[in-house]
């Protein structure tokens, strides 16, 4: 404000405009000029006294005074570019989903009534000479006659898409700006901002509605995994966010399949905490599809009970892990493995065991031919399973081409290769060598002709990385670091330094290690222990032990630690096995995105085939829909509008062609669910997003402006950098700032001299 | 059968060297001998009732215990033959072991012989129970008839209350892990093994009453998931097939071949089961 009373003319003027000089230097600049100079000639006279410093201040002042009389002489103005009266539009833009009809701030007036009031006064005041159109977005984007239209009744709100939109659709003339009013929520779609920069258009937000909501508790976030095995505990993730008062309070926590209750406990939430993340763990039941409702007991007083439950659907079905472990010698590691995944439904271990030099056991097969030759004897055999294990066998078991293949199995198939430690394993077993030793994520050259695998006590210990890991999770939480007290290992294999991108999860410590009648080695530095790294598709690991089973031999029968420590490992790295056929869907809005992939026995791309998937609606109605292979890609999709809200299933119908056969283990995706749109929505995420609207602003070169305070919105809207402009020239001579310097000049002047006594 | 035995007895002269240097023995600070080898043998000692000829009793010039016959040689023979004749590494070291003894875990498989006259403490029931219950498989050998039966049947049911014994068929997998065993052996100590007489021990040398000792077989508990825990081989003397293996051609060809098909058939089942 002051500055606009003292150079008369706002910032975004000087901002944008050029300085100049309307009059010219002709006869009566120069005159006046001539006479100024006179006059400080007699003047300086009368100061002729003052030593050199002070006349130099005098003359120096006069000079400076005379300079502004012969500047304002010169007539001196601003030439801007303003919007050209009448020629433009600037569009205003509200928001009309349900969260406008909360309150706006602490009074009884909604956000929605606050708009209204603004566009009726000062944004209509602000536009100045150009044309307001009026706007409204929730799910979609609408034009709006009179502010009556607008009611705070949409479902969602898609602000960013919204925008774009009308930025570079809007044809009914030049937009000049858009002013979008809006408590910031953003529930729908996704425009990058890049787009919405590129239109040039500056946009203003307005804010409304209060930063917090007093008393308010609201289940942010609730993360379920997609698919969970029958009878199994499944962590749901949640993120609560609350504004109680003073006090903490208990919140009741209900997990719900429909109207029974799954799981329930209690949390209590810290004023000085606003933002709770915790986990609760359910029985995920029978299979099939469950809706899983999370819910928070809504406290008295609550202001948006509406906020506080949230569902996510969970298919709840077998996922098998189909896993081929090799072993070159009975012993108790191999036992001890079976045992621990034996207590795991969806781990099928497939066993090949070499009992004696010219005898095999085989366990776990699915028929009588199954790996009666040792290892795999075709890619599509080997392909059958999720992940290998390799023990204690010599690497002269497999063939060349069986050693390609297993290199293969991990990077195009995306298996999982374990391999163990072993009087035959490892570099003592001949792997270093070997293609798969490429893909190991240690180095496991042996560094002489000694067999490198040796007993002794080693301590286990968990890395930093480890601790972060789902393969050391065999605790409960909290306590990851107090599970891994376990009994010692009883043999250690020395491997060679990690690869780079290879995560150390677990390392050996050894402690005490006789090598002689009276000679005992002690201690020494921690060795890598359980090395992972990713490979191609797949995962790779090496165990450098095979006396884990100690974990179970001297330990209490209840405790889980070493079938827990087995089955994450199994399961980690047998999970990155690629499917054969997959099928995934997402909602966006109103469409569903399908997209299936297929691949044929060896794990090659099938395209030459058309697929034709079947979808259900939530009223039970099904169609089916043809797929056509997506350009560029080898995969088929499309994308699908639907318009009733509620859970859309999908199912793969037909495979022309060359079908690819299910197989035994973890069953391919072939059907998938979707919710499309939320009921709700509009109760989450309801508090003033101040973040949100200020950026939009800066991105697009607007302003974030409060309701209570728009008194620089005319002037922002009229030096707008969008639209029609015209070009002007603001006389400047009459400014107070030029006055009050000329005023300032001379009173210092004088001054000086009446204190040093020359006047 | 002939040029089995010479095979097997020609194996044992030429490894029993090597093997027997294969073995380290690790041992903590103070000295305290450490299971760390892959298979060890490992004997269990226990308390018998009674006095002369039940607890204890006089052969080959001194006092047995019950739960060391056969110990140590038909450990150390059964070890070579291991090394030898499959892909398990033994220790030639046989181990000797209270059920009590803290270190009872590192053995995974437990030998048991002669134990008609067993009487277990409450910490070794206690012991025996959680061990089991851990994974661990307890071999029982050399008892006879059914006095002997009911004294292992007693211990036994204080372990694991409620189980019942099954007679293993001769299609179970224990009888075909390595070798396919067709019927299952009787073998008798080396002293009432005769030319030409039956297979079954004289009921004097037994618990009275014995009833009908002619017919061996495996008897075992199974866990919930129908794993053996727990075998008993019953009117038969395994252990003494392997200790008299060099006692005679005779007494090995008719014998001890079957006690090491019988016994690495157990070995290499517990080591995968």
């Amino acid at each position: 404000m002051w500055f606009e009373w003292l150079f008369k003319y706002p910032r975004q003027a000087y901002a944008q405009g050029e300085m100049a000089f309307a009059g010219d230097f002709g006869v009566l600049w120069w005159a006046a000029a001539a006479v100024l100079l006179t006059l400080g000639i007699v003047f300086g006279r009368r100061v002729a006294r003052f030593s050199m410093l002070r006349r130099a201040t005098v003359y120096l002042l006069q000079i400076a005074a005379v300079a502004v009389l012969l500047t304002l002489i010169a007539e001196p103005v601003l030439e801007v570019t303003r919007l050209a009266p009448g020629a433009n539009t600037v569009a205003v833009l509200v928001d009309s989903s349900q969260s406008m009809a909360l309150p706006a701030e602490t009074d009884e007036k909604t956000r929605m009534d606050v708009a209204k009031r603004l566009i009726g006064d000062e944004i209509q005041a602000a536009s100045g000479g150009s044309r307001v159109a009026l706007f409204h977005f929730d799910d979609a984007l609408r034009q709006a006659d009179t502010v009556a239209e607008l009611q705070p009744d949409g479902d969602r709100s898609r602000l960013l898409e919204s925008l774009t939109r009308l930025a570079t659709h809007y044809d009914q003339g030049a937009l000049a700006a858009v002013i979008v009013v809006t408590d910031g929520a953003h529930n729908g779609g996704s425009v990058g901002w890049e787009t919405l920069a590129e239109t040039g258009i500056p946009v203003h937000s307005i804010g409304i509605g209060a930063a917090v909501i007093p008393g308010d508790v609201e289940l942010a976030e609730l993360v379920l995994p997609s698919r969970a095995s029958p009878h199994t505990q499944v962590a749901a993730r949640l993120v609560i966010r609350h504004s109680l008062p003073d006090a903490s309070e208990e919140i009741r926590l209900r997990v719900l399949d429909g109207e029974s209750v799954l799981a329930a406990e209690s949390i209590s939430l810290d004023p000085s905490s606003p933002t709770v993340a915790t986990d609760i763990v359910f029985p995920s039941g029978d299979a099939g599809l469950k809706e899983v409702t999370v819910v928070l007991e809504a406290a008295p007083g609550d202001p948006l009970p509406g906020n506080n439950a949230q569902s996510a659907l969970l298919d709840v079905d077998r996922d098998r892990y189909r896993v081929l472990y090799l072993e070159g010698e009975p012993r108790w590691e191999f036992k001890f493995i079976r045992r621990a995944t034996a207590e795991d439904d969806d781990i099928e271990l497939v066993t090949w065991l070499r009992t004696t030099p010219r005898k095999t056991y085989r366990q776990g097969t699915s028929d009588p031919d199954e790996l009666a030759g040792g290892f795999p004897e075709s890619l599509e055999a080997l392909y059958r399973y999720n992940m290998v294990i390799i023990g204690s066998l010599p690497a002269t078991s497999l063939n060349d081409e069986q050693h390609d293949w297993l290199a293969r199995f991990v990077a195009e198939r995306g298996g999982g290769l374990l391999a163990l430690a072993g009087r035959h394993a490892l570099d003592n077993g001949g792997w270093d060598v070997k293609p798969v030793a490429q893909a190991l994520p240690v180095s496991i050259a042996r560094p002489g002709k000694f067999v490198s695998y040796r007993r002794g006590n080693y301590e286990v210990i968990p890395t930093d990385d480890g601790l972060r890991s789902v393969l050391t999770d065999i605790g409960s939480a909290g306590a990851r670091e107090e599970a891994w007290k376990l009994p010692m290992l009883a043999d250690y294999q020395p491997l060679g330094a990690p690869k780079p991108g290879a995560t150390v999860i677990l390392e050996a410590l050894e402690r005490v290690r006789r090598v002689g009648p009276d000679v005992v080695v002690r201690g020494g530095p921690a060795k890598p222990l359980l090395v992972t790294q990713p490979y191609g598709y797949g995962r790779t690991a090496v165990l450098a032990t095979a006396s884990t089973w100690r974990w179970r031999m001297r330990t209490p029968p209840e405790d889980t630690r070493h079938s827990l420590f087995w089955r994450h490992l199994i399961r980690h790295f047998a999970g990155s096995a690629l499917p054969r056929r997959s099928l995934s869907l997402a909602a966006d809005g109103d469409a569903l995105d399908v997209r299936v992939a297929l691949k044929n026995p060896r794990f090659e791309p099938l395209t030459d085939t058309a697929v034709t998937v079947q979808v259900t609606a939530p009223d039970g109605e099904s169609f089916d829909v043809a797929l056509p292979r997506i350009a560029g890609e080898s995969a088929f999709g499309e994308t699908l509008p639907v318009a009733t809200p509620g859970i859309y299933r999908v199912e793969m119908a037909g495979i022309a062609g060359p079908a690819p056969m299910a197989e035994g283990g973890r069953p391919d995706a072939l059907a998938a669910l979707a919710r499309v749109g939320e009921t709700n929505l509009e109760q989450f995420g309801a508090t003033l997003n101040e973040p949100l609207l200020r950026r939009l602003a800066e991105t697009t070169g607007g302003a974030y402006w409060r309701p209570d305070d728009l008194s620089g919105l005319a002037d922002a809207l009229a030096f707008s950098s969008a639209g029609i402009h015209e070009r002007q020239q603001l006389p400047l001579w009459n400014a107070p700032f030029l006055f009050l310097l000329l005023v300032l000049l001379k009173c210092t002047e004088w001054s000086l001299r009446r204190y040093w006594g020359g006047i | 059968m002939r040029m089995t035995a010479r095979l097997l007895l020609a194996g044992a002269v030429v490894l029993a060297g090597p093997m027997a240097a294969q073995d380290i023995e690790y041992a903590d600070e103070d000295g305290i001998q450490l299971n760390r080898n892959e298979l060890w043998l490992t004997r269990i000692q226990y308390d018998s009732v009674g006095g002369q000829r039940q607890a204890y009793y006089y052969y080959d010039g001194r006092w047995w215990e019950r739960w060391e016959t056969d110990f140590p040689q038909a450990e150390q023979n059964f070890a070579k033959r291991l090394n030898e004749l499959t892909a398990v590494t033994a220790s030639l070291v046989p181990l000797r072991r209270r059920l009590t003894d803290p270190d009872l875990g590192d053995s995974p498989l437990i030998f048991m012989s002669d134990v008609g006259y067993m009487q277990l403490s409450r910490p070794e029931i206690d012991a025996l129970r959680t061990y089991l219950a851990n994974g661990g498989f307890l071999w029982v050998d050399d008892f006879w008839g059914d006095a002997e039966w009911a004294s292992l049947e007693r211990a036994m049911a204080d372990v694991l209350p409620g189980k019942r014994w099954i007679t293993l068929p001769i299609e179970h997998p224990i009888f075909h892990t390595v070798f396919d065993i067709e019927v299952m052996p009787q073998i008798p100590a080396r002293d009432y093994a005769r030319w030409g007489q039956g297979t079954t021990e004289p009921s004097f040398e037994h618990r009275p009453p014995t009833g009908n000792m002619s017919t061996p077989s495996i008897r075992a508990y199974t866990d919930e998931d129908g794993r053996l825990m727990v075998i008993a081989t019953h009117n038969t003397d395994i252990a003494d097939g392997w200790e008299r293996e060099s006692y005679g051609e005779w007494y090995f060809e008719n014998f001890s071949t079957k006690s090491y098909r019988v016994g690495i058939n157990v070995i290499v089942y517990a080591l995968s089961h």
